[in-house]
C-alpha cells in the first residue's frame, strides 16, 4: 500500500472566485474515498486539476509518488457525471473508441469490452445504440467506458445521480464488485450521503475549497453523536428566534436554509422550551423530526453551518 | 464518423440542403439581366408637357407606369404608395417642368424610391437616370437644334458684316488714295516760290517807289524847270506883248504917220508905200511878234498843260505810290496768308499723315476683322455641321459581352459553391464537435492525454471526409445541371475538386475552434454565422470588392473563402488556374488546426 495520490495545497481560482484553498489530500493505493460536498465546494475543480484538464495555481499534485504526468494521468479512469458516450454507437463501439485512445486497441480491446459489458450486465445489448439504452445501462456504459485501459485509480462522479434507488443499489453493488476485482482506487464524488456511506471507506467533506472533515463514516458520526432535531417553520425568520434559541441550556442550534437544526444528548427534554421559542416569534412549525445522527447529518452540520457561520471541525489525521 | 453517419436526419438534410440551395439559387438568380419591365413605377405628371410627355415615353417602353396624375394631390398620393410598399417606385414631374427647361432652368424631377427593396432600387434608379438622360437628350437635340438655326441667322449676319467690312475698307483704300493724292498736291504746292514772287514784286514795288520818287523828283524839278520857263515865256509874253503894243503904236503910228501923208501923193506915195512897207513890216514883225507870242502862250499852255500832266502825273505817281504800298501790304498779306497757307499745308498733311495711319489701322483691323468674322463663320459652320446627337451625347459606350448572354446564376455558380460548402462545414463541425464538448466526450477525450494537435488534425479530416461527397455532388451539379465546365475536362474538375477540398478543411478547422468556444450548439451556430456572413459580404460574391473601403477589401481578399472563390472562378470562368489560392487556403487549414489544437488544450 501506498498514496497513489498527494495533494498538497493546492490553490485555484477563477476571476471573482476562489475555487480550491490550500487543499490537501493524500490517497492511498486500493482506497475507496468518497469526496462530498455542496455544489462549488470544489471537488470537480480538484479531478479537473487531478486528470489534467485544469492546472493548479499553486500547490502540487503527486500521482504514483511523482509529479503529475501524461503517463501518470494515463492510469486515471474517469467516468463523468453524464453519460459522455456517443448515442448512436452501440456500446461495444463505445468501448472500443474509449479504449482506442488509451492505446487498447484490437482483440484485447474486444475481449476487454465483452467481459466489461458482461460484467455490468449489458452483454445481450452490446450491438445496440447507448441512446437506445435504459439511464441506469447509459450509466453502466459510461462507467465501462473509464475502466477500459485497466485503470489504477478510477474516478467515479457522481455516478447514480438521476438514476432511480433500485437503478442505484444495483450499480453501487457493480461498483463495489468491480473495485474488489481490479483492486484500483476508487474516489467517488456524490451528492447521496447513502451512497458515501454505503460504498466508501473513508469520506472527506469539501466545502469552500477546503476539506473541513475527513474519515471513516462512523468517525464522522461521531462528530456528530448528538441526537438531531431538524425543524421546519414558517414563515421561517430566524434572525431573532436563533438568539432565544441559543439561551436554552444543553442544545446546540444550527440555522439551515432548510430550518433550524438542533443537537443535544436528549432532544425530547428541551421540545417544550424550542416550540415555545418559535411560537414567542410566531414561527409555525410545519415539520418536526428527531433522528439518530448520520453521514448525512454531518454534511449538514458543516455544511449547513459554513454557511451561516463558522464551525470548525479538526480533521482527523491519517495515521 | 460512424455517430455522424448514422445521424440519418442530418446526413439527408446535409446533402440535400446544399443541392436544394444549389437548385434554388440556380432558379432565383436565372435571368440574364436585372431589367425594370416587372417593377411597377408611379406618375404624377404635374407638367402634362411635350416634354413630360417625351420623359414619360421613355419610362414607359420598359416599365409599368401607373399614372395617378389625375388625382388630386398625386405628388403626396405616389410618395404614401411607395412608403406603404404598393410601389416600387415614383416619380413627380413638376408643374413648369417645360418651361423652366425652355427658359433654361434645371428642373427637378423627384423619384421616391424604395429602397428597402435593395436589390431592385438601384436598377430603378439606374433607369430612371438613363430615362432623364434619354429625354435630356432629346430636349437637348431640340435646343441646339434651335441654337444651330440662330447660329446660321447670325452667319448670314456675319457675311453681311465682311461685305460692309469689305466694302467700308475700299472706301478707306479710296480715302487713302485721295488724301494721298491731296497730300500730293499739298506737297507739289511750292508756296516757296509764291514768296519768292512775293519777295519780287515786293522788291520790284520797292524799285516802283524808288522809280516813282525819282520820276516825281524828276517831274518836280521839270515842273521848276518848266515853271522856270513858264517864267521866261511869261516875261518873253509879256515882252513880245510889249512889243507887240509897241508895234501896234508904231504901226498906229505909221498909219497915223501915213494917215497925215496923203498917201495919195505920190510923193508921200513912196513914204507911204515906205510907211506902208514899215507898217506892213511892223505888222508883219506883229504878226511874227503875235506869233511868237501864240507860240510862247502856245508854249505856256504846253507847259501849262505839262505841268497838268506833270501834276497828273505826280498825282499818278502818288496814286501809283499809294498802290504801291497798298500792293507792298497786300504783297506783306500775302506773305502771311502764304506762311498760313503753309502752316495749313503742314497741318493738313500732318491731318493726312495721320488720317492715312487711322485709314490704315482701319483697313488692317478690317482685315482682321474680316479674319474674325470668317474665323467665326468657320466656328459656326463646323458647330453646326455637328449633329446635336454628337453634342448632347459626345460618348456612346459600345459594351463587348465576352461572356456572352450568360444567365446571372452562371457567373455566379463558381462562387456559391465555396459558399455554401463554407457554411455546411462551419456548421456541421461546429455544432457536431460542441455537442461533444457538451456531452462531456471531448473532455473525456482531454483525460486520455491523447495528443490534441492530433486530435484536431483527426476531427478536422473526418469532418472533410464527410463532406468530400457533398463537394462532388456539388461539383456533379454544377457541371451536368448547369453545364459550368465539362465534367470530362479532367484537369479542370481536379482543379475544382481540389479547390473545394481545400475550403473544407480550411473551415472545419475554423469550425473546430468556434466549437471549442462555444456554450452550446446555438453559440456554435451563431458563431459559424458570424464567421460565415461577413466573409461571404467580403468575397466580393455578393458586394463588389471595389466598392469596399480599402481596409475591408484587403480583409476580404485574404479570407479563405475569398481565395477559395477566386480559384474556383479562375478555373471555370477563366480557364486561368490560380494555385496561389491553394497555398492560402492549405496556410488557413494549417494554422486554425494548430489554433484548435493549443485551444483544445487550454479549454478542456
Amino acid at each position: 500500500m501506498g498514496r497513489v495520490i498527494e495533494a498538497n495545497n493546492v490553490v485555484k481560482t477563477y476571476p471573482g472566485k476562489v475555487t480550491l484553498f490550500n487543499f490537501s489530500l493524500d490517497v492511498e493505493d486500493g482506497e475507496v474515498l468518497g469526496l462530498l460536498g455542496p455544489n462549488g465546494a470544489g471537488k470537480s475543480t480538484f479531478i479537473r486539476i487531478l486528470t489534467g484538464l485544469e492546472k493548479a495555481d499553486a500547490g502540487e499534485i503527486k500521482l504514483f509518488g511523482k509529479r503529475t504526468s501524461k503517463e501518470g494521468r494515463k492510469k486515471i479512469g474517469v467516468a463523468p457525471q453524464e453519460n459522455s458516450i456517443y448515442p448512436l454507437l452501440t456500446c461495444m463501439e463505445n468501448l472500443l473508441y474509449f479504449g482506442s485512445l488509451y492505446g487498447v486497441t484490437g482483440k484485447k480491446a474486444r475481449e476487454k469490452a465483452d467481459s466489461l459489458l458482461k460484467e455490468l450486465g449489458l452483454s445481450d445489448k452490446k450491438n445496440v445504440p447507448a441512446g437506445y439504452l435504459s439511464g441506469g445501462m447509459k450509466r453502466r456504459v459510461n462507467l465501462a467506458c473509464a475502466l477500459m485501459h485497466e485503470p489504477r485509480i478510477i474516478i467515479l462522479d457522481e455516478p447514480t445521480t438521476g438514476l432511480d434507488p433500485a437503478t442505484r443499489r444495483n450499480m453501487w453493488k457493480m461498483v463495489t464488485r468491480l473495485v474488489r476485482e481490479t483492486k484500483a482506487t476508487l474516489i467517488l464524488t456524490t451528492h447521496y450521503m447513502e451512497e458515501a456511506e454505503a460504498l466508501c471507506e473513508r469520506i472527506a467533506f469539501i466545502n469552500a475549497g477546503q476539506i473541513v472533515a475527513e474519515g471513516n463514516p462512523k468517525e464522522l458520526k461521531k462528530m456528530a453523536g448528538k441526537e438531531i432535531a431538524k425543524i421546519k417553520s414558517i414563515p421561517g425568520v430566524y434572525a431573532n428566534l436563533e438568539p432565544q434559541l441559543r439561551k436554552i441550556a444543553g442544545i446546540d442550534v444550527t440555522v439551515t436554509e432548510h430550518g433550524v437544526v438542533i443537537e443535544s444528548d436528549n432532544v425530547s427534554q428541551k421540545i417544550s422550551a424550542i416550540t415555545k421559542a418559535f411560537g414567542k416569534y410566531k414561527e409555525e412549525i410545519i415539520e418536526f423530526s428527531v433522528s439518530q445522527p448520520s453521514i448525512e447529518d454531518v454534511f449538514l452540520k458543516l455544511t449547513g453551518s459554513q454557511l451561516k457561520g463558522v464551525v470548525k471541525v479538526e480533521p482527523k489525521k491519517r495515521s | 464518423m460512424k455517430q455522424f453517419f448514422r445521424e440519418r436526419r442530418t446526413l439527408i438534410l446535409l446533402f440535400a440542403v446544399p443541392v436544394l440551395v444549389l437548385l434554388v439559387l440556380g432558379g432565383v438568380f436565372g435571368r440574364t439581366s436585372t431589367e425594370v419591365d416587372r417593377s411597377v413605377i408611379g406618375l404624377c405628371d404635374l407638367d402634362n408637357s411635350e416634354f413630360s410627355g417625351i420623359f414619360v415615353a421613355g419610362i414607359e417602353n420598359n416599365t409599368k407606369i401607373m399614372d395617378y396624375s389625375n388625382n388630386s394631390n398625386c405628388s403626396s398620393f405616389v410618395e404614401k404608395e411607395v412608403l406603404e410598399g404598393r410601389l416600387s417606385a415614383a416619380i413627380v414631374i413638376p408643374a413648369g417642368f417645360e418651361k423652366g427647361i425652355t427658359d433654361g432652368i434645371s428642373q427637378d424631377l423627384t423619384v421616391y424610391l424604395d429602397n428597402s427593396r435593395i436589390q431592385t432600387s438601384p436598377s430603378i434608379e439606374a433607369f430612371m437616370k438613363a430615362a432623364v438622360q434619354e429625354t435630356g437628350q432629346e430636349i437637348g437635340n431640340r435646343f441646339i437644334l434651335t441654337i444651330w438655326e440662330r447660329l446660321d441667322d447670325a452667319d448670314g449676319q456675319l457675311l453681311d458684316l465682311i461685305e460692309e467690312v469689305n466694302g467700308s475698307r475700299n472706301r478707306a483704300i479710296e480715302i487713302k488714295q485721295s488724301l494721298q493724292e491731296t497730300a500730293d498736291s499739298l506737297n507739289s504746292m511750292n508756296l516757296g516760290i509764291v514768296e519768292d514772287e512775293l519777295d519780287a514784286a515786293n522788291s520790284t514795288i520797292y524799285h516802283v517807289l524808288d522809280t516813282l520818287e525819282s520820276a516825281e523828283g524828276n517831274l518836280t524839278e521839270i515842273e521848276s524847270e518848266f515853271a522856270e520857263y513858264d517864267e521866261e515865256l511869261e516875261k518873253s509874253e509879256q515882252d513880245l506883248e510889249n512889243i507887240i503894243e509897241i508895234l501896234g503904236n508904231a504901226s498906229s503910228l505909221v498909219k497915223n504917220a501915213k494917215s497925215a501923208v496923203n498917201c495919195s501923193n505920190p510923193v508921200y506915195l513912196p513914204y507911204c508905200l515906205s510907211l506902208d512897207s514899215l507898217n506892213s513890216e511892223i505888222i508883219s514883225t506883229n504878226d511874227s511878234i503875235a506869233e511868237r507870242l501864240d507860240a510862247i502862250r502856245d508854249a505856256r499852255s504846253d507847259i501849262a498843260e505839262s505841268n497838268e500832266t506833270i501834276q497828273d502825273f505826280k498825282s499818278s505817281i502818288e496814286d501809283a505810290r499809294e498802290g504801291s504800298e497798298d500792293a507792298e501790304q497786300r504783297i506783306e498779306n500775302m506773305r502771311d496768308f502764304v506762311y498760313g497757307l503753309v502752316q495749313s499745308k503742314q497741318k493738313a498733311l500732318s491731318t493726312i499723315y495721320e488720317i492715312n495711319l487711322s485709314l490704315d489701322t482701319v483697313i488692317e483691323k478690317s482685315y482682321e476683322l474680316e479674319s474674325i468674322i470668317t474665323d467665326s463663320r468657320n466656328q459656326i459652320s463646323e458647330i453646326t455641321s455637328r449633329q446635336p446627337e454628337s453634342i448632347v451625347s459626345p460618348i456612346i459606350l459600345s459594351s463587348k459581352r465576352l461572356f456572352g448572354e450568360r444567365t446571372f446564376f452562371d457567373f455566379l455558380l463558381p462562387s456559391l459553391l465555396p459558399m455554401i460548402l463554407m457554411f455546411i462545414s462551419l456548421f456541421l463541425s461546429s455544432t457536431s464537435l460542441v455537442r461533444e464538448k457538451n456531452m462531456g466526450i471531448l473532455g473525456r477525450i482531454a483525460v486520455s492525454q491523447v495528443n490534441s494537435l492530433k486530435y484536431a488534425v483527426v476531427k478536422v479530416i473526418s469532418y472533410t471526409i464527410v463532406l468530400i461527397p457533398e463537394a462532388i455532388l456539388l461539383v456533379l451539379i454544377s457541371s451536368l445541371l448547369y453545364g459550368a465546365f465539362p465534367i470530362f475536362d479532367i484537369a479542370t474538375s481536379l482543379i475544382v475538386f481540389q479547390t473545394l477540398v481545400l475550403l473544407l478543411l480550411a473551415f472545419t478547422a475554423i469550425g473546430v475552434l468556434i466549437a471549442i468556444y462555444s456554450e452550446s450548439e446555438a453559440t456554435a451556430f451563431l458563431a459559424s454565422l458570424v464567421v460565415g456572413l461577413p466573409l461571404l459580404f467580403m468575397s466580393g460574391l455578393l458586394f463588389p470588392f471595389e466598392f469596399m473601403p480599402t481596409y475591408i477589401s484587403a480583409i476580404g481578399y485574404a479570407s479563405p473563402l475569398t481565395q477559395a472563390v477566386l480559384t474556383m472562378q479562375s478555373v471555370v470562368l477563366y480557364h486561368s488556374p490560380q494555385a496561389i489560392g491553394f497555398g492560402i487556403l492549405i496556410i488557413y487549414a494549417l494554422v486554425f488546426i494548430i489554433l484548435s489544437a493549443i485551444s483544445i488544450r487550454r479549454v478542456r
